[in-house]
């Protein structure tokens, strides 16, 4: 087989780091880079294949980071990929960086390319950079039910944050009556792996190519997902769904780092044992009246009469086709 | 004088859809369609904002007609709702398995029904004495003979079902659709304008039926003048009684059936009609 091989012009970088660090700086500063400073440029990133999709629409070439990485099973802190039990904010073993590098100027000519590799450990130099934030959607869909999506973290870092996985099964239990429930997440990052229904989407242990897509696809669907301040959260605002979250840092994730704005409810826990289900269910059934009487109440016959126009010029347009 | 309008319920934001060709021949017959796609209205919104768009579409345009196309995942009281103001219509293109209690109470609440399967038909006069036997019709403007050279002998333009799969393994027809396995080198599917190209360059088209329902493959391939094999189907016996059968097996060709007769224009002035004749 060919080897994959760029002799051009190129920016190049990796990305080794937690999913909610990437989505929330790393890749909109890249695309920044794309837009305003190399619009001609080709741009490689190496890194898990399946966050491809993230960065679509402007990296032309996405490389899976190599096996030998992939097998030090590191743990993500951060920008970092740090050994398992490293306290936070501890950087990755001498050599491991560097070690990427040389195996990602295997696929282009270092000679033409701009080398530009993030920021270490935690690190806030990039919030204070351009960024560029893309929404991820999926095609719309009807389901019987409504859909609502699940990331029940479940991380051996920041154990401390971790909703009890009886809470996420029992909520799961609850909700399935009334929704069609897709839980997402990885299988080191989230629990109810095993969780088996008919009534439930359960992506967790899914690793097709698609799992990424999948998921945004189900977002795009969904009344809301339900997190606790973990990478999904990330996904799911900027896949532009409403969010319901349990966390403590309300601002962050409901402001800061809410970029499209998307509707947010958030249940400060300053212990993440101490939510219970009457508490999330309660919680959601309001976060989905507010919705909808906020829908209602700001809907006008010129949004009804705006919606038919754009249908009808969408349909003129295929027709002359 | 301004036009009358009907109101489509159905998915015309998509190209491939039925409910766009339907809409642009209703245009024809000399109505003003207003389109809902009710997939993409209920995702953007919710289903109670579908309902209010709906009733405030019917209300302040009095149409003549609204056409429900299928339309599962809303309530049947909305379509009762607009049959107590002015005709509406259940169009249904799908086979009896998918006949579910929901399509049932839309079927009994439209003032017409109907179904491309004969089959379907009959379960729908159950609730329904309104539902009438219409296939799909075809769009001369991009359905018609075209003299290309030949390149494929039998083309079957589908996509996999276990049924499919099990009937075309080791034969050499050559494959348009999605989901077959690799083996079968199937090429993507074919829509519009590429359909035609594929069935003009083609000797035979090939039709497989799951049951007593036809695709509107057939009706587009024969606009196209290309002949078909199909498998013996009784409701494409009743509508093509002139297909030569041999053993289990129809052949259609262009010069035996009046094909003018299932243009869209013709198929929605029946409905048409029949809505006149009340």
């Amino acid at each position: 087989m060919k080897k994959f091989y760029l002799d051009e012009q190129t920016v190049v970088s990796f990305f080794v780091g937690e999913i909610g660090w990437f989505l929330q700086r790393y890749q909109a500063f890249f695309r920044s880079l794309k837009v305003n400073q190399y619009p001609n440029h080709k741009f490689i990133l190496l890194m898990n294949k399946a966050y491809h999709i993230f960065v679509k629409d402007f990296v032309s070439h996405t490389i899976d980071l190599p096996q030998s990485f992939k097998d030090l099973k590191l743990d993500q802190d951060c920008y970092e990929a740090v050994l398992p039990g490293t306290p936070a904010g501890g950087l990755a073993p001498a050599g491991i960086y560097s070690n990427l590098i040389e195996y990602a100027r295997n696929f282009y000519n270092p000679e033409k390319a701009i080398e530009m590799w993030p920021p270490r450990g935690c690190n806030r130099s990039i919030d204070h950079q351009p960024q560029l934030f893309a929404r991820y959607e999926g095609d719309k869909q009807i389901f019987d039910k409504p859909v609502i999506t699940i990331f029940p973290r479940t991380r051996v870092r920041a154990s401390q944050r971790n909703v009890p996985e009886f809470v996420w099964k029992e909520l799961v239990d609850t909700l399935v009556n009334s929704f069609l429930v897709v839980l997402a997440g990885t299988p080191e990052g989230a629990c109810l792996h095993d969780y088996d229904d008919p009534r439930v989407q359960n992506l967790i242990m899914y690793d097709g190519a698609d799992k990424t897509d999948q998921i945004i696809g189900y977002l795009s669907n969904s009344v809301m997902s339900i997190s606790s301040q973990s990478g999904g959260t990330h996904i799911s605002l900027l896949s532009g769904c409403p969010s319901y979250i349990i966390g403590h840092e309300k601002d962050r994730h409901t402001l800061y780092e809410n970029r499209h704005k998307v509707p947010t409810s958030f249940r400060y826990v300053s212990d993440y044992r101490l939510i219970d289900v009457p508490t999330i269910i309660q919680d959601i059934s309001g976060f989905l009246k507010a919705m909808e009487d906020y829908k209602q109440q700001n809907m006008t016959t010129d949004d009804y009469a705006s919606i038919i126009d754009d249908s009808k010029q969408q349909l003129n347009d295929m027709v002359k086709k | 004088m301004s036009k009358e309008t009907i109101v489509l319920v159905g998915v015309c934001d998509k190209p491939e859809s039925t409910n766009v060709a339907q809409a642009k021949y209703f245009e024809r017959l000399g109505y003003e369609v207003i389109p809902i796609n009710y997939r993409t209205v209920i995702s953007n919104y919710s289903l109670p904002f579908f309902e209010n768009l709906l009733m405030h579409v019917v209300e302040t345009n009095k149409p003549k007609l609204v056409f429900f196309s299928k339309c599962n995942g809303i309530h049947s009281e909305i379509i009762k709702w607009c049959s107590d103001r002015v005709p509406t219509w259940l169009w249904f293109m799908d086979y009896t398995h998918n006949v579910t209690n929901e399509i049932m109470k839309h079927v009994e609440y439209a003032t017409f029904a109907s179904a491309t399967s004969s089959e379907v038909v009959d379960i729908f006069k159950q609730v329904n004495s309104n539902t009438h036997w219409i296939i799909e019709g075809y769009d001369p403007e991009i359905c018609f003979y075209e003299e290309l050279t030949p390149i494929y002998n039998t083309v079957f333009i589908g996509n996999a079902t276990p049924k499919r799969i099990e009937q075309l393994k080791g034969s050499d027809v050559t494959i348009f659709g999605s989901g077959w396995p690799k083996e079968f080198n199937a090429n993507p599917p074919v829509y519009g304008h590429e359909f035609r190209k594929v069935v003009c360059q083609s000797k035979f088209v090939l039709n497989l039926v799951h049951g007593n329902i036809f695709s509107n493959r057939v009706v587009d391939s024969l606009a196209c003048g290309t002949d078909i094999h199909s498998e013996w189907c009784k409701d494409l016996s009743t509508v093509f009684p002139t297909a030569y059968m041999y053993k289990r097996f129809l052949l259609l060709t262009l010069k035996d059936v009046k094909i003018e007769r299932y243009t869209w224009e013709n198929t929605l002035k029946k409905v048409m009609e029949i809505i006149e004749n009340g």
